[in-house]
């Protein structure tokens, strides 16, 4: 009876309590999923619309991470194309300028002087005026070197250019001159900005349309050094505005109601996918699937496109865009540092064939494209394989025999050109060529080194930019890179160390590296750097073309870096997209002058 | 007390992986070839700015971590802020805070696993008992074959395939993005075939257990209905040693979305730990890393903790969470 009793009563409470557990996790765990669902429209940010009556245009683009455009990345490209106006922008053509946040200029008759009038009704997307000053705390904090007191820019490389030539610009930013009051940039009263150069720069203009010379809202950037990026605090003065931005999804863009242009912006919303770059055949998926409207297709699906009837009619080609090249890896190994080998590399790339492997590719004879105004083939390389042969074997080197394998060092993911370069090679001269295709990383670090042992060869690159003379020789492979690739391995190492050294102030490191430059780089670059300086300070048209030429033919015959191929960029853009105008330049097109008409 | 004890050790146990992993990641990152400026310019297709830049570069990183700092500071440096649960802002995503970015980031992850995992359970309990009834049958070899074939697949491939048939073949689904329900679709199905051929497995066998247990043949001796008997005693259960499957499962997958996340386009926590190490951004690294590993310690206390409030008879046998140790 007893025991009986027992038992009874401790089995009850014990299965009562795991029923009774077992049914609140079950309803738990429901109510975890419900609310999961519930909380999803939370997760994919704000639910926003298009304006009633107006169509989302849809733009695929490489993710953004930063949102300033005085840092080197992909985030300044977009933020040029309609986010941010600087005083002009690039006409239809890409070769000129037209009126931006800037009405109307005045150049001095030394072209050196530049004054611009902003336009009175020019206004940021929260209400406050677009003023002079603005531009002027923007360039100071360009020009400032990182880590000073007035800001400096985020991590990561500065997107100033050289070539664009603001006098005192490029000492304030080395750390050389310090007195704000010598740089060329002074506001004058609210609507005048004064620009001086340190030589007159017939492209001046042009060069203000680089996004680095975008305007900032600096009371917002000083109050809010992080935060001013991102959404709701951003702030522009261009057409559109950002109201989301969804890192590795989306940005959001909307008119900017304050824009002094407003009646001319026709599209209510854009959505800029941000897509990581992937490989063909799965890249134009969402092209095909209706998710976006504008995409940029890799070589293999040009083709696909141009092959269907109605693709093709989709497809738009901007000739010229890029330049494939490589460049003089350093190396213990001295084949390489004969000229005589380098060129007969040169010549015997067969470009034309090369030309061929993917579409819209012309062959790269000169670093400088036939795009730049007055580029003639007296810079143009010859291809010539017999001449080639014999440079080898003066060099020592007949048919080829004891020069060591030639590297082509590739940190990009697809080598099917640099495939086709080393058969070149292999075919025309007879000589053993490989691809040595590494992670990004590794490529960034092993092509500055000096390579090991019998390693030689040239890493493998692309450069696009304006299509202009102090861009193409000043900026792109400038005197000074052409000056750095030309000095010997030891002397290389002795460069790294003085540009690695923490505790030098800048203005000596500046002044050791340049008497590097000086006392050891090849003469012919030397000269080359001379030659630039002429043309950049000469006044008369004709002369200042002859100089560059000179200086731009002088690079070429050192062979230190190789033009292969000119090459196209190729979109896919849907028939409602109107108004597109490509241009051959990093931000492509302008959003303004975009409509979708359904 | 036993239980506040145990808990305890398993703390001071997780904080010094944390500890561990932290050194690891820091050193690795360190041994890696290539810098996060270096990558950014090359990445970026920008103008070779010469010196400029280069000085431009070291000086900002100077000035983040203070004037010739030496890896081991920047270690201490950035611990200093991680036991605060500040990360400091990310090389890459410059304008953001690392632990910003995982508050962001990591619910568009625990999303996906979170309903990958319940999928996973739909499909695998009644596949997994369905198998376990008509055991070394044809339907059983069958089903089986099925749900090995879907452990074998890598999620990134079977979500390659969703792509190109749902989205490239028949345009029922987007392709990727993170705009809207729609989107989830793809990703949720892709993570939970894995997982629920793991289940379906296990499900099997606790039910193949269970269904010889002598309490199941005395409740059919009884003349209870054979439906009634397997699922209100057989498969409840069966059921009980799955918190220890599908917990696990669920950090695993909150912690392992990073390819389905890359391929389809998900800013997911995941994408944002391989573009970190991809370019060398040390607070991302080592904040998405050490974030990751907490997230796995946790859910594997939190499970052996639930399974001995789960089975009463560990608890009635005596043995406190400590015994399993």
């Amino acid at each position: 009876m007893a025991i009986s009793a027992h038992l009874s009563v401790r089995q009850s409470p014990v299965g009562q309590t795991r029923r009774d557990f077992l049914r609140l996790s079950g309803l738990t765990i429901a109510a975890i999923g419900g609310s999961w669902s519930l909380t999803g429209c939370g997760l994919f940010g704000a639910d926003s619309k298009a304006p009633d009556g107006q169509s989302t245009l849809k733009i695929d683009y490489v993710p953004v991470e930063v949102l300033d455009p005085q840092v080197i990345t992909n985030g300044m490209w977009i933020l040029s194309r309609g986010i941010s106006e600087g005083l002009v922008a690039q006409n239809e053509n890409g070769d000129g300028v037209q009126p931006a946040v800037a009405s109307e200029w005045k150049v001095s008759d030394d072209h050196l002087t530049y004054t611009f009038t902003l336009r009175g009704n020019a206004q940021w997307s929260d209400g406050k005026p677009v003023v002079a000053q603005d531009f002027e705390r923007t360039y100071k904090r360009l020009f400032t070197p990182a880590g000073g007191s007035a800001g400096g820019t985020t991590l990561g490389a500065n997107s100033y250019q050289t070539a664009t030539g603001i006098k005192g610009a490029q000492d304030f930013l080395s750390g050389v001159l310090t007195d704000w009051t010598k740089v060329g940039v002074h506001a004058n009263g609210d609507h005048e900005l004064v620009l001086t150069l340190a030589h007159p720069n017939p492209d001046f203009l042009l060069a203000l349309t680089h996004p680095a010379m975008l305007p900032l809202p600096m009371d917002l950037v000083e109050s809010k050094p992080k935060d001013w990026q991102n959404p709701p605090n951003y702030v522009s003065n261009g057409p559109y505005t950002v109201t989301e931005w969804v890192a590795n999804s989306r940005l959001i863009l909307v008119p900017n109601e304050k824009y002094w242009d407003r009646g001319n912006v026709k599209v209510g919303r854009i959505q800029v996918n941000l897509v990581e770059p992937s490989a063909a055949a799965t890249a134009t998926v969402p092209y095909e699937n209706g998710e976006t409207d504008l995409v940029q297709l890799a070589g293999p699906d040009v083709l696909r496109f141009q092959k269907s009837a109605t693709l093709s009619k989709e497809l738009e080609q901007t000739e010229n865009y890029s330049i494939l090249y490589l460049a003089k890896l350093r190396s213990q190994h001295k084949a390489m540092d004969d000229v005589r080998v380098r060129k007969a590399l040169s010549l015997a790339l067969d470009r034309k064939t090369l030309a061929g492997v993917q579409p819209g590719q012309q062959p790269g004879v000169s670093l400088v494209t036939s795009r730049a105004k007055g580029w003639d083939d007296s810079i143009a390389i010859k291809e010539d394989v017999g001449e080639a042969k014999q440079l080898l074997a003066q060099a020592g080197y007949p048919n080829g025999q004891g020069l060591p394998p030639v590297r082509l060092l590739v940190g990009v993911p697809d080598t099917t050109l640099a495939d086709a370069i080393v058969d070149s090679w292999t075919k025309q001269l007879g000589i053993k060529a490989v691809v040595d295709h590494v992670e990004a990383g590794v490529y960034t670090e092993r092509r500055w080194q000096v390579q090991k042992g019998d390693y030689i060869g040239f890493y493998y690159g692309t450069f696009a930019g304006l299509p202009t003379w102090p861009t193409m020789v000043g900026s792109l492979w400038s005197p000074q890179n052409v000056q750095e690739i030309s000095l010997p391995s030891d002397q290389w190492q002795k460069y790294q160390a003085v540009q690695d050294d923490k505790t030098m102030t800048p203005a000596a490191k500046t002044a050791q590296l340049k008497a590097i430059r000086t006392g050891y780089a090849a003469k012919p670059a030397l000269e080359i750097g001379t030659l630039v300086e002429q043309a950049a300070a000469e006044s008369d048209d004709a002369k200042r073309l002859a100089l560059y030429k000179q200086a731009a033919k002088l690079r070429e015959e050192q062979y230190l870096y190789l033009p292969v191929l000119w090459q196209s960029l190729f979109h896919a853009v849907k028939p409602k997209v109107h108004g597109l105008q490509l241009r051959a330049y990093p931000d492509y097109f302008y959003l303004k002058p975009l409509s979708v008409v359904s | 007390m036993g239980l506040a004890v145990y808990i305890g050790k398993r703390v001071v146990r997780l904080v010094l992986s944390l500890i561990a992993v932290s050194i690891l990641t820091f050193t690795l990152l360190q041994l890696a070839p290539g810098n996060f400026a270096d990558l950014q310019r090359v990445n970026s297709g920008a103008t070779n700015l010469g010196g400029v830049g280069t000085e431009s570069m070291v000086g900002e990183l100077e000035s983040r971590y203070g004037a010739d700092v030496p890896a081991w500071k920047q270690y201490l440096i950035f611990m200093k802020g991680a036991a605060h649960w500040d990360f400091g802002p990310s090389y890459k995503y410059a304008s953001r805070n690392v632990q910003d970015i995982i508050a962001e980031a990591f619910p568009v992850s625990a999303t996906l696993a979170l309903l990958a995992v319940l999928l996973a359970l739909l499909i695998a309990v009644p596949v997994g008992v369905f198998a376990a009834l008509r055991q070394n049958s044809k339907s059983d070899h069958t089903t089986m074959f099925v749900v090995t074939l879907g452990h074998a697949l890598p999620s990134y491939l079977t979500a390659a395939f969703m792509i190109l048939l749902f989205s490239a073949t028949l345009k029922l689904l987007p392709s990727g993005g993170w705009n809207g329900p729609k989107d989830l679709i793809l990703p949720v199905l892709a993570l939970s075939l894995g997982p629920a051929a793991v289940l379906a497995r296990y499900v099997r066998s606790s039910m193949l257990e269970t269904l010889r247990e002598e309490y199941i043949t005395a409740a059919l001796a009884k003349g209870g209905p054979r439906r009634t008997v397997i699922v209100r005693h057989a498969l409840r259960n069966s059921l009980i040693p799955l918190v220890t499957v599908a917990g696990p499962l669920l950090a695993a997958l909150m912690t392992g979305t990073v390819f389905v996340e890359a391929l389809l386009r998900i800013p997911g926590l995941g994408l944002y730990f391989a573009n970190a190490a991809a370019s060398r951004d040390m607070p991302l690294l080592m904040g998405t890393a050490l974030f990751f590993a907490l997230i796995l310690m946790v859910t594997n206390l939190v499970v052996d903790l639930a399974y001995g409030l789960l089975d009463p008879r560990i608890r009635a046998a005596g043995g406190g969470p400590h015994d399993r140790d």
